[in-house]
């Protein structure tokens, strides 16, 4: 019971996960049935994703506030002070593709909860999907004894959100996965990911600041979905 | 100088190779615009369409493909400058090539990198204007041909291709990009694209960049298989990969050739490459793939209608085709057509979809309604939520044709008739649009009492439709179901004209079958029968209503017993796991506001219905007062202590719009179906995030309040009109991201100006109480419980 259907990338899904994003603190705040609609949401997200992904390897060069990437400048301090001591970067897309967008329109329509359910799968299985793919560079690049930092996205700190469009566009991500920006500086489909993931020669745990990725480096307490 | 008309299909034709691979070796920076490179290098570009050339290629593809004034906004540059220098690079190196009369200029029109709605922001209107005047640029500045490509959306595609159409003269090609499991990335498989575009009429059409040619085999392979046009394949050398930080593509020139080689024993008409792929490449690909013959382009006779993701076989398998949106005789359909409720409509189409139709029939014809416009909002707002292939249903020329512009696929179009002023009006659009057209056997003269007189007037609709240069694979053909209980001969002569027309004419064919049954009892008795005579006389498409049981126990029988369903797989995976029919389950035992509270749809109204009917209650006022308002209190203050979460108080409000949809039927007229209030509720301009507003809109109605909800993306001009239009006292505005919250600033300030007296309520992820003051809002709601409860304070009904 409450158990994704096996045998699919998105098996893994973690429920907890899709829970959370939908607003429920744990598995024990909710009934059976409601954990049996978050497993079908699950699935129904993930037979209606195609998820695709992009990166590019680019020089970096850090020049006070202003992170150099191949010739782009991303001006940020909370950028450069997480990029510190790299020398290349990776710049990363990545999306399920716009048939989630139109499931989640779909239920919205007609079934509010479950689209929130929806929602909440969706969140989680563009994160599993990308820690999935940054776990096979990671071991790409651990073959050259190099690591790789945590994605670091347009909207933390002070990355602003209009990087997005020379992000995107340095990876012609339109063309290779159908990410498109929005004039007001938003990605569709609306569930995809953009970053920039450091290549750094020291080892995670001896480096400082952000290192796992994971909510206990963010500053932002107040965030409603972090992680108890 | 030749026309590339003259020689597509004649012999095989070569497009060049990659520019930006080209360009990117001589320099070019990632985030450079390559276009503006023909005014910057125009000898460098020459070079490149002139290398091409040497090669042995047909038809450069001039750098335009990015040279959308979108594109260009920040460069100083317009596309007609780009474009006119781009044309006169190709051209030049034409000039210098051997053999010019046989050598072509391609313009070329990439994406524009923004999503077309429901998708993403840009409007189909602003995109065909961006694609209308590159094309007019390529055409002015001397181009041969205009080359849509690389193109992932079918909607954009149908925006470029309408605009090459309509403002030039040029040939058509059009390529699309597909990745291994032959699907573009917004969903569309080989069908949905081969219906869109054979339905356009371009002049040839395939796929270009995403893979290499080897994995890009079986897609080419599937278009050979159902293409009736000359087909074009461009693909990548490979996929882009990464060494020392530079990109490569992994395909070598002989690798390619080979691979191409055996793509062109398929039959194509032309054949070139995309991303990686060079001169060396081309060149031997060329001297691979010359002397084989051009594909055999013909008429493969296979009637398909599409939607955005996939086509439907019409003639294979009997189709149901959805009746239910229609408002014929249905109170309460006419009562959400009156009121614009338009997610009454969507919840009909998702429910027939989920029910078993293959196709929807979408009819909002009523009068006093503004037909065109709701036509074109009810079929855009379906096909946002719907995939299935639509049926276009109006008799209202304007109408049908608006709606054939922004449906976003192959429809079926219902109808024409045998009447010449019909078949004028209707066969253009069908030839312009693309569709399937549903004729209707009846003419001035009226419907024949005979199959003879239907079939006659089906051969002229037929053969009219030819001389439109309409194939008779998209002429369905309707033999018309009459009432039995007015003509007892009407069942036989609609079942005779069905058999000849598939005999005789050899098209397929169409009934609204329930049509039979009028004005007798137990209509879901004949109809079914009815229906199962008329698959068997060779009926296609059953427009019916999908929710029926009866109907779809024909249908999934009929299926199994004549062989249309392999190893009875369907009829066992409908029937095998079904409970026995038995007696409802008794729903005494719980209380409406418990059914509510637990979020039980199906309970909550059959207790509903059950009180009305035979509990006792006279006043429907006092199940609202009583249950229903109680329940959705205890839900809402559980929300507010942390104890009852997000998903669970809107299950509970979905069981109560069931509840109030009952009550809505019988409160229809007495004047007390009455709102609290009247709210708009909007996601500001730039932000397409809604799911929040959404949530906040579903409770503000189950609290009784009249929600005007303008979606997403929304003008602060937009919502003042409505502010002013409606008289309304409170506006609720979200915005999810940092960059749009400026947006919500600007609209409450627009409101402060211009309707000082409105009460603004804001919410969103990135907003706090002290910045929702800053911006001037009356009050920041920090989920949907704070809206519904702010909204009582306005409105005085805590």
């Amino acid at each position: 019971m409450h158990e994704v259907t096996p045998g699919k990338w998105y098996s893994d899904a973690d429920i907890g996960e899709v829970l959370r994003y939908s607003g429920i603190r744990s598995a024990e705040d909710c009934s059976g049935a409601m954990l049996d609609e978050a497993v079908s949401a699950v699935g129904q997200v993930g037979e209606a994703s195609l998820p695709k992904c992009i990166t590019r390897e680019c020089s970096l060069v850090i020049d006070g506030d202003v992170c150099r990437v191949d010739g782009m400048a991303f001006r940020s301090a909370s950028l450069a002070a997480h990029l510190s001591g790299c020398e290349r970067a990776l710049l990363f897309a990545a999306t399920l593709g716009s048939g989630v967008d139109l499931l989640i329109s779909r239920y919205s329509a007609v079934r509010m909860s479950y689209a929130v359910l929806l929602q909440g799968a969706a969140a989680a299985l563009i994160e599993l999907y990308c820690d999935r793919e940054c776990a096979a560079l990671e071991q790409r690049y651990a073959r050259e004894g190099c690591f790789l930092l945590p994605r670091f996205s347009p909207g933390y700190g002070d990355f602003s959100l209009a990087c997005q469009h020379s992000l995107t566009g340095a990876l012609n991500a339109y063309k290779y996965t159908g990410i498109a920006v929005s004039a007001g500086g938003q990605m569709t489909p609306m569930k995809s990911v953009s970053a920039v993931i450091g290549i750094s020669r020291t080892p995670k745990g001896q480096r400082g600041g952000c290192a796992s990725g994971k909510c206990a480096d963010c500053p932002n307490t107040d965030c409603i979905f972090r992680r108890v | 100088m030749k026309n590339i008309t003259d020689l597509l299909g004649k012999q095989m034709l070569f497009f060049d190779g990659a520019m930006g691979t080209m360009l990117q070796v001589s320099g070019l920076k990632p985030g450079e615009l390559p276009e503006l490179l023909n005014l910057s290098h125009p000898d460098l570009i020459t070079s490149i369409h002139k290398a091409y050339y040497d090669c042995g290629c047909h038809i450069a593809t001039v750098n335009t493909f990015g040279a959308n004034a979108c594109k260009l906004r920040e460069t100083g540059y317009s596309p007609e400058q780009v474009i006119s220098a781009a044309v006169s690079c190709a051209k030049a190196a034409r000039s210098l090539s051997d053999n010019p009369d046989e050598k072509f200029v391609a313009m070329d029109m990439g994406p524009i990198g923004r999503l077309i709605e429901p998708m993403g922001d840009l409007s189909f209107d602003e995109a065909y204007a961006l694609f209308a005047e590159m094309a007019v640029c390529g055409e002015r500045a001397g181009a041969d041909l205009i080359l849509i490509e690389t193109m992932g959306a079918t909607y954009e595609v149908k925006a470029a291709v309408l605009a090459a159409k309509e403002n030039t003269s040029l040939p058509v090609f059009v390529t699309c990009a597909f990745d291994a499991s032959g699907k573009t990335f917004t969903g569309a498989d080989c069908e949905a694209v081969a219906a869109l575009l054979e339905g356009l009429r371009v002049d040839a059409y395939g796929l270009n960049c995403g893979l290499g040619p080897d994995e890009l085999y079986p897609v080419i392979r599937r278009f050979s298989e159902i293409s009736s046009l000359p087909l074009i394949f461009n693909p990548n050398a490979g996929l882009p990969k990464q060494k020392d930080g530079a990109t490569y593509f992994d395909v070598d020139p002989a690798s390619f050739a080979s691979s191409m080689r055996k793509a062109a024993a398929l039959g194509l008409s032309v054949m070139g490459g995309c991303c990686g792929t060079t001169p060396l490449h081309i060149r031997e690909m060329i001297t691979a793939c010359r002397e084989f013959p051009a594909q055999t382009v013909c008429d493969k006779g296979i009637t398909l209608v599409s939607s955005y993701t996939h086509a439907v076989r019409i003639g294979e398998t009997p189709l149901i085709v959805g009746e239910r949106i229609n408002p014929t005789g249905k109170k309460r359909f006419k009562e959400a057509l009156k009121n614009d409720e338009i997610s009454y409509i969507l919840g009909e189409g998702i429910a027939q979809q989920d029910a078993g139709a293959q196709l929807l029939d979408v009819n909002v014809g009523m009068p006093g309604i503004d037909e065109p416009a709701m036509l074109v909002k009810a079929v855009t707002r379906l096909q946002a939520v719907i995939d299935l292939p639509l049926q276009i249903d109006t008799s209202h020329v304007d109408a049908m044709e608006q709606a054939l512009r922004r449906y976003n696929g192959k429809p079926l179009i219902n109808s024409v008739s045998g009447k010449e002023e019909s078949m004028r009006a209707v066969f253009p659009l069908v030839r312009k649009y693309g569709g399937t057209v549903v004729g209707l056997a009846l003419d001035d003269s009226g419907i024949p009492a005979t199959a003879e007189g239907r079939v006659a007037i089906a051969r002229r609709i037929i053969d009219t439709a030819a001389e439109y240069g309409i194939p008779r694979k998209d002429v369905v053909i309707d033999g018309l179901t009459l009432t039995v209980s007015a003509e007892p001969e009407s069942a036989n002569v609609t079942l005779e004209t069905l058999r000849r027309v598939k005999k005789e004419l050899g098209v397929c064919t169409t009934l609204g079958v329930s049509n039979i049954s009028f004005g007798l009892p137990k209509r879901e008795i004949i109809n079914s029968v009815f229906f199962t005579c008329a698959l068997s006389a060779g009926l296609d498409c059953a427009i019916i209503n999908p929710k029926s049981e009866a109907m779809m126990n024909a249908y999934y029988s009929y299926r199994a017993l004549c062989g249309c369903d392999a190893g009875c797989g369907d009829y066992i995976a409908r029937y095998s796991a079904a409970p026995e029919t038995s007696a409802p389950k008794p729903a005494e035992a719980m209380s409406l506001k418990a059914a509510i509270i637990a979020g039980l749809n199906d309970v909550a109204a059959s207790l509903v219905r059950e009180k009305l009917t035979s509990g006792g209650v006279t006043d429907p006022m006092e199940l609202i007062r009583d249950e229903l308002i109680p329940a959705l209190n205890e839900v809402g203050d559980g929300f507010e202590k942390g104890t009852v979460f997000l998903p669970q108080l809107l299950m509970s409000a979905e069981a109560a719009k069931a509840s109030f949809e009952v009550l809505k039927e019988v409160l229809a007229g007495s004047g007390s179906d009455e709102k609290i209030g009247r709210v708009i509720l909007a996601t500001v301009k730039d932000d397409i995030h809604d799911i929040g507003k959404n949530i906040v809109r579903v409770l503000l109605e189950n609290y009784r309040f009249d929600v005007i909800d303008l979606g997403r993306d929304v003008p602060a001009e937009t919502v003042l009109d409505a502010v002013k239009k409606y008289d309304i006292k409170a506006v609720g505005l979200s915005a999810l991201m940092t960059t749009t919250v400026v947006r919500m600033e600007e609209t409450i300030r627009l409101l402060r100006r211009e309707a000082p007296g409105v009460k603004i309520f804001v919410g969103g992820a990135v907003l706090t109480e002290d910045y929702a003051m800053q911006i001037g809002a009356d009050a920041y709601c920090r989920d949907a419980m704070a809206s519904v409860r702010y909204c009582q304070t306005i409105f005085g009904c805590e």
